[in-house]
């Protein structure tokens, strides 16, 4: 936001420019990072959070640096454990909010207080990098969930609704329909920049009618209306290519609402498609945790209350077996991330990967000492960093610093008060 | 004005102005003020104490942020209660007090008149989801739509998605909203040239494929007419002949057929009879019955049920009623009665919209968690409360009308012609598909014969049908010059080769995603009539204004008292009042919080769907009922009226209440202190977590839902309490470490008493007198705590898995000294509370209503409204008429 590259007012732009526009038409009036254009290629940033948290105890180990002892959740990763850093005492500040999880809310964002009075969320890291590099891309970036919730919030401080289902998720990215749907779907951007035109018009009269500060309320019509318009073109300049083909069969949906590991399998198994395609640079990932009994065997209570185990041994036990599924998920991914390669380099080495939660202490709803693991993107890693469990580092740091090496001309984020995580170093 | 003179009194930080360096100490204050704070406020709320998170030298004086403006309103409350300066302290006398707080008073007043002048008392708004979708419903006739589940969620402020602040726009909500539009679009277009054919189908339960699966395992049984069990005509299965084992170890398809279509060949189940059931829903049985509705629109459906007690064989006298679940796919119609051998025909006429996966489904209400019914496939053995259903019969879809109103609302009485005879080049209408066929049922859509609307003339009929339906979209008249814009779009559909359908619909959807639409929009000052009409029914419909509100709006009817109160009286009757009785008190209250957390299965296994319904309705039946019958505002506190279903009165304890309907209970208040807001299930839900109770929340939950006094937030770096459910500690214990430190006690002793008073309800609102635990020797009785699933021997036979904790202690003390040891001491003390607690609701209904704050600047009015209204303790419908005759409410 605060580095914005001065541009071609969208208004201007949608009139001059017609309809059959060609996309490096469309390009030229992008702004373009000065990290991209040095690259040939692309950053990105990949954002997991399980918003049920993670049982510290069996991830967090006791020992500080490169030589730790595995813990029960790190040793599902020790394959990796040169790729992997992890974070001990790093948090937003002020997050107690209007319920135990309303942090969920600000995990990207670290915007103070979630939900209490006066509250407004703030724009989240990705969607701040998607501001800049967005639409270099099909897709700005990507929303995926369990639950149809995400981390993405847009500038105006909004949620993003995220994708739950794979197929649909999988023919968005890499199936183009037939002529015909084609024609209907240019037809129906075409429709809809007329109404959006159209509305733009009746918000003007609407305006004259009202109040100094219904007028500020109205400017985010307006916004909306123009912002709108700018995707419909960008999404009629993307029709005329075709989508990228990939040697993958569309996934099948999960139909079982309560199998949390299968619906985040299915979802983690598009990410580096999706990356290696070029479709998007930035995901984020919404695993949340259900109210039912997920299928994974020997749990029988469900995943909330799990969560809420208030120190009972049978459900830390069965609440462990959940979140190993989920670690062993991560696994396959960050597996999956390191055999795929582009030029010399391995898709992992251009991606940082976030692994986490919003919860510190589910039991509690603690929001300190957030789990946070991170992965890939050209960092040194192999460390359990220790940081001040009392006084946190805030999380935002880590979002500057990946920002900058993403390429980013982005100084301070939310509540960061430095530039870098101290200890965790680049290459 | 104001804002300079405050800061010249209190020229400290101003946003962005270094803090440090300047303290209300060193800063030029003259005159009483300065010398006020000087002497009875610094010393505590200084920048070295900073008592209660205050510190006044470092406080932002910029009363344009709404948070500090609330700040200096509360600063002004605590000394004009006398609770700051504190007791202990040197009081300063009354006169020294008064400037000040005049002064600060004139301020905070100036301050908001200003900013009123330029745009009123609220904010232009958009239409929150809920609003959205009965306004979808209501203006194009679409009963059964439902868009919400499209929207992303509304935010919240005041507590209410009804200000502009809680309300967002972004790109994203826009291309949201216009997804819904599209689907309610669609749903209101009729597509048929006659009507689809009404389907008329009696389904007996034992002829369908999910209760021949029942029977045939060993879950169910087939009844004679005469209620009885005909081992030869319907022999069990094998399975479940055995006395213990099964015959050959281990369950198999059994009686003298080797599986279920040797069965059906024999004609074993030809003949339509009923199924007696020991399962219930979720155990693995869907009850499904061989019909899905394919045309959405109304629906009656018919259940016979009767309820029975299952002994090895034999068909007894239930102990209680029985009840059916009635769903169509995943989405409850409502529950039917089944009483004690009377089979019982009960008829619901509903508005259904058809979904990938929607049978109808009937079954028996499960009373506790699904195992315990469970016959295990062995009926024959099985002695427990059972479910019979006769039959099912169901007809529709159902219209008054042909075309249907809804599609009336966008063409009037144009004709739909069949495809078949519209000229050979005329433009057929894009539809999306307009019906889905759920696997399984054997009905079909029925003879269709697919038709266009058309029109002899685009043009005049374009403008001709907007003219009527711009102003009901918009909720006032619409000028010719706004119809011809609109219909300018049909024009220019129509000439790109589209239908006039098509046009006419594009036409209408720019309409409804455009401002005039989205936004309640209000001219500063005196409201117009209209934008009055559209006040009241959005807070009495959560919807749009019917022809005759806006009928009286023309009129000038609701600028006169009598015609505004005679509209409201109106909108109070209509059944769509609900949508308020039900909005109201679950925003308030945060009862729209329930289905957030799940009670712990194993601590709480009578949590059941059914249950789960009543507790759900039930804050909308009182509340209507309160409303309706005048009651006076204290008794949403306390009162010996309950509105309640049979398993609500047996969640409560209540005897003798049989059924599903909800009707008045009087209970005797001196042995039972149930009724009103403060113990009821859903409310003890919402201020639990699901697996445990905390005082702090329901405590801080009464101060500021009830008596309108929210705590303050807690320090940021105080730990909270973790759960215990293992049944060691109670939370008591667990808490008064927490109140010995004396920064914690002097906020906790406010709002820890009424959250003791409430121990006695646990998580889902039962009474307990023991918290139940995971751990733990100590059985209960259960015989009294699940009264209504005794065996007609009055045993319990069950298995139940939990254990008595800690006995619960409901003391306390109020933060005055006044003592209490039970729930029903506490609601005598809160009864001293009453004008706090009405002032409090007046609040509540101001911002629901009116969509603003309560500011300080309106305090008198509300005043004024509690006075009208009958004083400290008004009666529930003047109060209500009394918001709405306020000038809070008549102005922007």
């Amino acid at each position: 936001m605060r580095h914005r590259t001065p541009r071609t007012p969208r208004r201007n732009f949608l009139r001059a420019s017609g309809v059959g526009l060609a996309l490096p038409l469309l390009n030229a009036f992008l702004p373009r990072s000065a990290a991209a254009i040095e690259e040939s290629i692309p950053q990105r940033l990949v954002c997991i959070c399980t918003s049920l948290g993670l049982h510290t105890p069996f991830l967090f180990p006791e020992q500080a640096g490169r030589d730790y002892e595995p813990t029960p959740y790190l040793k599902l990763l020790e394959e990796h454990r040169g790729e992997l850093t992890v974070f001990n005492g790093i948090s937003h500040p002020d997050q107690s909010g209007s319920d135990g999880h309303s942090s969920g809310m600000t995990w990207l964002t670290a915007a103070r207080h979630p939900g209490l009075p006066g509250f407004r969320n703030t724009v989240s890291i990705d969607q701040w990098i998607a501001g800049r590099i967005g639409l270099e891309t099909r897709f700005p970036s990507l929303q995926l969930s369990t639950d149809g919730s995400s981390q993405s919030i847009s500038t105006s401080g909004i949620m993003i609704p995220g994708e739950q289902s794979p197929s649909k998720m999988f023919a968005k990215l890499f199936l183009d329909g037939s002529a015909d749907e084609q024609q209907s779907q240019m037809q129906k951007l075409r429709e809809g920049r007329s109404i959006m035109d159209t509305v733009f018009d009746e918000a003007k009269q609407f305006e004259r009618r009202v109040g100094k500060e219904d007028k500020l309320k109205l400017a985010e019509y307006y916004q909306s209306v123009r912002e709108m318009e700018q995707r419909l073109v960008t999404a009629e300049a993307w029709i005329h290519k075709p989508k990228p083909q990939v040697d993958v069969q569309q996934p099948q949906d999960i139909k079982e609402r309560n199998d949390l590991i299968g619906q985040m399998q299915l979802l983690f198994e598009l990410i580096p498609l999706a990356l290696q395609t070029d479709s998007t640079r930035l995901i984020t990932v919404m695993v949340q945790g259900r109210n039912d009994v997920p299928p994974v065997p020997g749990v029988t209570i469900d995943h909330h209350n799990l969560s809420h185990h208030g120190q009972d041994a049978e459900k830390i036990r069965q609440l462990r077996l959940i979140e190993e599924a989920q670690i062993q998920s991560l696994e396959k991914l960050i597996a999956d991330m390191k055999r795929k390669t582009e030029g010399d380099r391995r898709l992992l080495d251009n991606t940082a990967m976030v692994f986490g939660s919003n919860l510190g202490n589910a039991n509690a709803h603690d929001t300190k000492n957030l789990p946070v693991l991170l992965a890939g993107g050209r960092f040194r890693h192999g460390q359990h960093l220790m940081l001040d469990r009392e006084n946190n580092t805030p999380l935002s740091n880590l979002f500057v610093q990946i920002a900058q090496q993403m390429g980013q001309p982005l100084e301070s984020f939310g509540s960061s008060t430095s530039a870098s995580v101290d200890g965790l170093a680049t290459i | 004005m104001s804002w300079k003179k405050v800061s010249a009194i209190f020229p400290l930080c101003v946003i962005g102005v270094s803090v440090a360096a300047r303290s209300l100490l060193a800063a030029e204050i003259s005159g009483d003020v300065k010398v006020f704070l000087e002497k009875h406020c610094l010393e505590c709320h200084g920048a070295e104490s900073k008592q209660g998170g205050l510190d006044l030298s470092a406080s932002s004086v910029d009363l344009s942020d709404r948070a500090t403006y609330l700040r200096w309103v509360r600063i002004h409350d605590r000394m004009q209660s006398g609770e700051m300066p504190p007791k202990d302290s040197q009081r300063p006398e009354a006169e020294e007090i008064k400037p000040v707080l005049e002064w600060l008073s004139q301020t905070l007043n100036a301050d908001e008149l200003q900013r009123r002048e330029k745009n009123g008392r609220s904010v232009v708004r958009r239409m929150n989801r809920a609003e959205f979708e009965n306004t979808l419903r209501d203006l194009l006739d679409v009963p059964w739509i439902e868009v919400q589940e499209l929207l992303p969620e509304d935010g919240r402020a005041d507590g209410y998605t009804k200000t502009a602040a809680a309300l967002d726009i972004s790109p994203v909500l826009l291309a949201k909203y216009g997804e819904a539009i599209d689907k309610a679009l669609n749903a209101a277009v009729a597509k048929w040239s006659v009507p689809p054919e009404v389907e008329r189908h009696t389904l007996y339960a034992n002829q369908q494929y999910d209760y021949k699966v029942l029977m045939s395992g060993g879950d169910a049984i087939m009844l004679t007419p005469e209620m009885k069990y005909d081992e030869s005509r319907f022999p069990m299965p094998s399975a479940s002949n055995a006395d213990g084992n099964y015959p050959e170890g281990k369950w198999q398809f059994g009686g003298k057929y080797k599986g279920l279509g040797e069965a059906e060949k024999d004609g074993v189940f030809k003949e339509g009879l009923t199924v007696g059931m020991t399962r219930t829903f979720g155990e693995s049985f869907g009850g499904r019955f061989n019909f899905a509705p394919v045309h959405p629109g109304r629906y009656q459906i018919g259940v016979s049920a009767w309820s029975y007690w299952w002994d090895q064989g034999e068909v007894k006298p239930s102990p209680r009623s029985g009840s059916v679940g009635v769903y169509c796919g995943s989405r409850l119609l409502g529950f039917v009665d089944a009483p004690s051998l009377k089979p019982t025909y009960s008829e619901l006429n509903v508005e259904i919209e058809p979904t990938e996966e929607n049978h109808l489904r009937a079954a028996g209400t499960s009373f506790l968690d699904a195992h315990v019914y469970f016959s295990q496939g062995q009926i024959k053995a099985y002695s427990g409360a059972g479910v019979a259903i006769d039959k099912l019969v169901v007809t529709g879809p159902l219209y008054d009308e042909w075309p249907p109103t809804s599609h009336r609302r966008l063409f009037g009485n144009l004709p739909i012609v069949p495809f078949e005879k519209l000229p050979p080049n005329a433009p057929q209408p894009a539809r999306p598909t307009t019906f889905r066929q759920a696997r399984g049922a054997f009905n079909g859509p029925g003879r269709l014969v697919p038709g266009a609307t058309v029109s002899d003339d685009p043009a005049g009929d374009a403008r001709r049908l907007l003219a009527t339906f711009l102003p009901r979209a918009f909720r006032r008249p619409v000028t010719d010059v706004e119809v011809q814009r609109y219909a300018a779009i049909a024009d220019a559909r129509g000439k790109e080769g589209a239908s006039f359908e098509d046009a006419l619909l594009e036409s209408c959807r720019t309409a409804l995603l455009s401002p005039d639409f989205l936004f309640l929009n209000e001219p500063i000052g005196t409201l117009d009539g209209y934008a009055l009409a559209s006040r009241l029914s959005y807070l009495l419909w959560n919807s749009c204004p019917d022809d005759a509100l806006l009928a009286a709006a023309m009129t000038g009817t609701l600028n006169d008292p009598n015609g505004l109160r005679g509209a409201a009286e109106r909108l109070l009757g209509d059944p769509k009042a609900d949508r308020f009785y039900q909005d109201f008190p679950d925003q308030w209250l945060d009862l729209r919080d329930f289905d957030l957390t799940s009670p712990d299965k194993q601590l709480y296994p009578e949590f059941q769907p059914y249950l789960e319904d009543a507790m759900r309705c039930e804050p909308r039946e009182f509340f209507k009922f309160a409303v309706r019958n005048r009651l006076p505002a204290s008794q949403l506190l306390s009162t010996p009226i309950n509105i309640v279903s049979q398993r609500l009165a047996e969640h409560y304890g209540i005897p003798g209440v049989e059924g599903t309907r909800f009707r008045r209970v009087d209970v005797d208040q001196t042995t039972n202190t149930r009724g009103g807001f403060l113990t009821m299930a859903a409310v003890c839900k919402v201020t639990a977590n699901g697996t445990t109770t905390s005082p702090v929340k329901r405590g801080a939950w009464v101060m500021k839902k009830i008596l309108g006094q929210p705590p303050q937030a807690p320090p940021p770096d105080v730990a909270a309490i973790e759960p215990d459910v293992k049944g060691a500690t109670t939370i008591r214990e667990q808490l008064a470490r927490h109140r010995e430190d004396t920064s914690c006690a002097g906020c906790h002793a406010h709002f820890d008493p009424p959250g003791f008073a409430l121990e006695s309800y646990d998580v889902i609102g039962g009474w307990r007198e023991f918290y139940r635990a995971t751990e733990g020797k100590k059985t209960p009785d259960f015989a009294r705590i699940f009264r209504s699933y005794l065996t007609p021997e009055e045993e319990f036979k069950n298995h139940v898995n939990f254990s008595d904790g800690q006995p619960v202690d409901a003391g306390g003390e109020l933060v005055d000294g006044r003592k209490f040891t039970v729930l029903r001491e506490y609601q005598a003390l809160l009864n001293s509370e009453t004008p706090v607690f009405s002032r409090n609701l007046t609040n509540q209904l101001v911002v629901y209503a009116t969509g603003a704050p309560v500011s300080f600047t309106d305090r008198p009015a509300v005043e004024e409204i509690l006075k009208r209204a009958g004083g400290t303790n008004p009666n529930l419908n003047e109060l209500l008429h009394q918001v709405i005759q306020s000038p809070l409410f008549l102005s922007k």
